[in-house]
């Protein structure tokens, strides 16, 4: 059996929109209801479009969460080598304790991370120093050129200002400052998007070898169902705020079971396959106002009646372990 | 008889910083490509970020003068259009734009500034017939004129108001659509039915289609022919089929080998090796690829490789000179 690492039970994070005099004026439930384990030593992936909260999600197992974002329910727990650690009843500095030791988080856009006018070597050592009070600079510059020659990455990086390297090449600084104390969990959020295919690659293909590695790991959040067929062993799927379906990423690819995942699947180019893609009608549901029932419902060819009334649950499907899915479909 | 557009030996030179530091980029490098309208097609122009592919866009539809080469449409210069021919070319190539929400003014009612066009374009003559046109242009992409009218642009998903802006861009009866990454600001879910919207318009109106994207696999989808950028000069150019199935130059095979497939069951084999700091790729004196090229010799670093008529394609690598 696998150990889990993670365990999120009911989160509910919502944006909470306050207007003058702190009333309630608008709340955007990005995250509402999630409930997913994380394996020990597994790429997880979590797809979904923009704005279905996957994101929100991510951040929130970081421990990330500043206001207007608010946990209104749920926990999260990880299971770091027998110690059980309640991830939101943590304070600030035992947080940042927590934080590149135990687990890094990779977001969309390197520039967020890096602070654009120190060196990267200073800003590696403001990490080693923010997790270890007596240390010896040469022992830390040597450490840091060790992982940088196992990255593959020059060591000239280490004296450069971050807008003096491209945009791959800063992620994989990210990357680097993300894995430098080997923590047991990496997150990472669209660590591709904005790169072109064959830096893509190479990011993707180092993160799987640090993965493979330090035996750590890795959650993944990216819209692009490519990176996840390369990458995963799981997959869940992300829709309106709720996961809709889990399973190995070869089940999901290969029978996908909720409409949702069935029509984005479907709706895949490939290269020397020309048959007709057919896009999902209807539009991404609205976080602040989302449709009753099934979320999906309104855009679903098989909806009926009780999709509309009765939210399904995700459940597990026959006697196969790894899959769930939560529609109506397949609760008879 | 003329081609639309034929765009001959096109070079941009970008000016960077001042005057005494300043330096160059050439972000558009000898490039020639050629639309003709009686050949109803999509083309694709695809190349990663920086590859020049929106410059050459913006040069085609005579928004940016180049530094060398020519832009003829129908056989006349497109920087010395004047009055009723330029009005002509306005309306023959239109541009579709990435972001819809940047081609529309966030304080005008959509349906107005689409009548406006129609008004200004003097394509009717009176608000009936162009509320009729307009109609009639909106249900090419699934729409309808009471489904937009009196709708700002915030109302809209990004879906259906690049709907609205492809609507838009065929109201003056085009020749050409100069679309430039139309889909990749669009939902995952709804960016089939953009492509599949291009797809149809072309039969329907036998309009031709210039696409310019990163994605190999929407190019593939939509193309007939494709044109592969890398740092401002065209490296292989021909028919989409066989360049995407069979490709002959290395930078192609590179970029196809690393698309990410939808399959978990074909998954990269072997870990790529990214190149360490930049090299000035875009001054080098032979082939610009032969930095990151594997089959590279003495002879790709000294002199640029010409373009060879390989196949019915033209490729632009030495390894094929022989």
């Amino acid at each position: 059996m696998t150990e889990e690492i993670i365990s999120i039970k009911n989160l509910k994070a919502y944006y909470v929109l306050k207007a003058v005099g702190g009333i309630v004026h608008a709340e955007i439930k990005a995250v509402d209801g999630v409930s997913m384990k994380v394996h020990s030593g597994e790429i997880l992936g979590i797809a979904g479009e923009s704005g279905c909260g996957k994101s929100t999600l991510i951040k929130t197992i970081y421990g990330l969460v500043e206001p207007p974002l608010t946990v209104v329910d749920g926990s999260i727990t990880y299971n770091l080598e027998g110690r059980k650690i309640s991830l939101l009843e943590l304070d600030k500095s035992k947080l940042s304790k927590l934080w590149f030791k135990d687990v890094s988080y990779i977001p969309q856009g390197s520039m967020s991370v890096l602070n654009p006018v120190r060196k990267i070597k200073d800003q590696f050592f403001d990490v080693i120093k923010s997790h270890y009070e007596n240390f010896n600079v040469d022992e830390m510059e040597q450490l840091m050129i060790e992982h940088f020659d196992r990255l593959g990455l020059p060591r000239e990086v280490l004296s450069s200002y971050p807008h003096q390297l491209s945009g791959g090449m800063r992620q994989r600084v990210v990357i680097a400052l993300a894995t430098l104390l080997k923590p047991r969990v990496i997150l990472a959020d669209e660590p591709t998007t904005a790169l072109d295919v064959v830096v893509q690659r190479g990011i993707l293909q180092l993160l799987a070898r640090v993965q493979q590695e330090l035996k750590n790991t890795l959650v993944v959040v990216t819209h692009d169902m490519g990176v996840h067929a390369q990458i995963a062993h799981r997959l869940a799927v992300m829709y309106a705020g709720k996961i809709v379906e889990i399973g190995t990423v070869e089940e999901v690819f290969e029978d996908p079971l909720h409409p949702y995942t069935k029509h984005l699947i479907r709706a895949l180019p490939m290269i020397g396959d020309k048959a007709r893609r057919a896009g999902i009608p209807g539009k991404p549901p609205s976080l602040r106002k989302p449709p009753s029932g099934c979320r999906f419902h309104p855009r679903c060819p098989y909806a009926t009646d009780m999709c509309k009334s009765a939210e399904p649950l995700l459940a597990q499907i026959g006697r196969n372990p790894s899959r769930y899915v939560a529609c109506h479909l397949y609760s008879g | 008889m003329a081609a639309l557009i034929e765009a001959k030996n096109v070079t941009k030179i970008f000016k960077i910083g001042g005057l005494v530091f300043g330096s160059k980029l050439t972000a558009v490098d000898d490039v020639s490509l050629t639309v003709k309208e009686e050949e109803t097609k999509v083309i694709s122009l695809v190349g990663e970020s920086g590859s020049g592919k929106t410059t050459l866009a913006r040069i085609l539809l005579g928004l940016i003068k180049p530094t060398k080469g020519t832009v003829a449409y129908r056989g006349n210069d497109v920087f010395k259009l004047k009055g009723a021919r330029l009005m002509e070319f306005r309306k023959e190539v239109q541009p579709i734009f990435q972001n819809p929400f940047e081609s529309f003014n966030p304080l005008k009612k959509v349906d107005q500034y689409l009548i406006g066009t129609i008004l200004n374009y003097k394509i009717a003559n009176n608000e009936k017939d162009a509320k009729r046109i307009t109609d009639n242009t909106l249900h090419l992409v699934g729409l309808s004129l009471d489904e937009i009218e009196g709708k700002y642009p915030h109302e809209f998903s990004g879906g259906e108001l690049q709907r609205v802006s492809i609507a838009r861009a065929l109201l003056t009866n085009p020749k050409l659509l100069i679309a430039d990454e139309p889909v990749s600001m669009i939902d995952a879910s709804l960016r089939m039915e953009i492509i599949n919207i291009m797809l149809d318009l072309k039969q329907k109106l036998k309009m031709s289609i210039l696409y310019i994207t990163h994605d190999l696999a929407t190019a593939y989808y939509v193309s007939d022919d494709i044109a592969i950028m890398y740092r401002g000069s065209i490296v292989e150019q021909g028919p989409a089929e066989e360049i995407l199935t069979k490709p002959l130059h290395p930078y192609t095979a590179i970029l196809l080998d690393s698309l990410p497939k939808p399959d978990p069951k074909n998954r990269w084999k072997e870990e790529i090796k990214l190149s360490g700091l930049e090299v000035k790729e875009f001054e080098a004196l032979g082939c610009k690829f032969a930095n990151r090229c594997p089959y590279a010799t003495n002879r790709c670093l000294k002199a640029r490789p010409p373009l060879l008529n390989v196949k019915g394609r033209l490729i632009s690598c030495w390894l094929l000179a022989e």
